[in-house]
């Protein structure tokens, strides 16, 4: 009997959950409850499925580097009794950080390139209607980097989600004439830090190897001729070596 | 001519007891103080909220009735910490905006019926 039960219960899984109030795919839900966070995939190292959400809302950014926020309220909520989200296309919801308002405590501030880890310590991304309320917040370390870490990238700068850093594999292979895509990160014992940074990337030898194109922590590399040449980047007071081997 | 200055007189005499028979506030309860990360809390005489954080609470003012009064959450120096009403009636959020000590005060009914010491205290060096 508890059998057939399960049998029947089984197969409306997936349908219970989408019954769910938040979709927590690639966000972290605040702290009280009332919506989701989402982290542009532009300054993690990889994207949710089908979005431009990263993967994993991150625990820490990397001090000095920026990164964009938003955040998606559960459609139950916009029924809520005494909220104000009219104002199309965003129904009014302001992403701040706490401090903002009063010119004080700057962990997280904000720039042009969106928020920025500026202080280290823990800082405060606050979600509000029109009117001012709270809707939710949640909270992020501003960390100070060891090292930094290299991810390849999809063309358009969108992390391919392989959680593999191609600094810590020897050996880069690239075709003459073809082109790659890499992204700087910060790390911190060997956690990368979520945010992008403000990166230079050199070729050792551009007979071998040329510098296409660069920004905001990520670089497009193409193969000039067969040979080896290493790829330089650095941000602060970090480098990161990668060894690039240009096959014919 | 008594007579008359009798009645003036007690048309605010009566006003006065008619209003005095209505209910008065009884006291305020604070409850579901929710940290952060690194601590804080609120209650009846104290919030402390770390630089750069929220601590949120659930405040309700009652009258003599057991019955909730409106209810008005105010900073003396939001630049130190902010009141802010959260989108869940009686839910406020003290936000910790800078080091320092202020007064958050508790008004029901559009009076002032509970002082609160509010310190914002400096996240620990890194």
């Amino acid at each position: 009997m508890e059998t057939k039960l399960l049998f029947l219960l089984v197969p409306l899984l997936p349908a219970l959950a989408g019954c769910s109030a938040i979709d927590t795919t690639g966000s972290r839900t605040g702290e009280l409850g009332n919506g989701g966070f989402y982290l542009s995939c532009d300054d993690a190292v990889a994207c949710a499925p089908l979005s431009d959400d990263a993967r994993q809302f991150p625990d820490a950014v990397a001090v000095g580097s920026t990164f964009t926020v938003r955040f998606e309220p559960p459609a139950t909520l916009l029924q809520g009794t005494n909220l104000v989200l009219t104002t199309a296309p965003d129904r009014g919801i302001v992403i701040e950080t706490v401090g903002e308002r009063a010119g004080g405590a700057p962990f997280l501030t904000r720039g042009p390139k969106g928020l920025s880890g500026q202080k280290l310590g823990f800082g405060t991304i606050v979600a509000r209607d029109a009117a001012g309320h709270v809707i939710d917040f949640t909270n992020l370390e501003v960390a100070k980097p060891d090292s930094l870490v290299v991810y390849r990238t999809d063309e358009d700068g969108h992390g391919l989600g392989t959680g593999l850093a191609v600094s810590d594999v020897t050996g880069i292979e690239i075709q003459r004439g073809a082109r790659q895509t890499y992204r700087a990160l910060a790390q911190r014992s060997r956690q990368t830090l979520a945010g992008s940074l403000a990166t230079q990337w050199t070729s050792s030898d551009e007979s071998v190897l040329v510098v296409d194109q660069a920004s905001d922590g990520t670089v497009t590399v193409q193969g000039v001729a067969a040979g080896q040449a290493s790829l330089v980047v650095t941000a602060a007071t970090f480098e990161q070596r990668l060894t690039v081997q240009v096959q014919r | 001519m008594i007579a008359r200055v009798l009645r003036l007189a007690a048309a605010p005499v009566c006003a006065l007891l008619l209003a005095a028979c209505g209910p008065d506030y009884d006291h305020t309860e604070i409850t579901g103080s929710r940290a952060s990360v690194l601590g804080g809390s609120v209650d009846r005489t104290q919030i402390t909220v770390p630089e750069g954080m929220i601590v949120t609470a659930h405040i309700v003012p009652l009258d003599d009735e057991k019955k909730a009064m409106a209810l008005t959450v105010r900073s003396l120096d939001a630049a130190i910490v902010e009141a802010a009403p959260v989108i869940r009636n009686n839910d406020w959020a003290f936000v910790g905006n800078r080091v320092g000590v202020t007064d958050v005060q508790i008004l029901a009914d559009d009076r002032v019926v509970l002082t609160i010491r509010a310190r914002v205290t400096a996240q620990p060096a890194r």
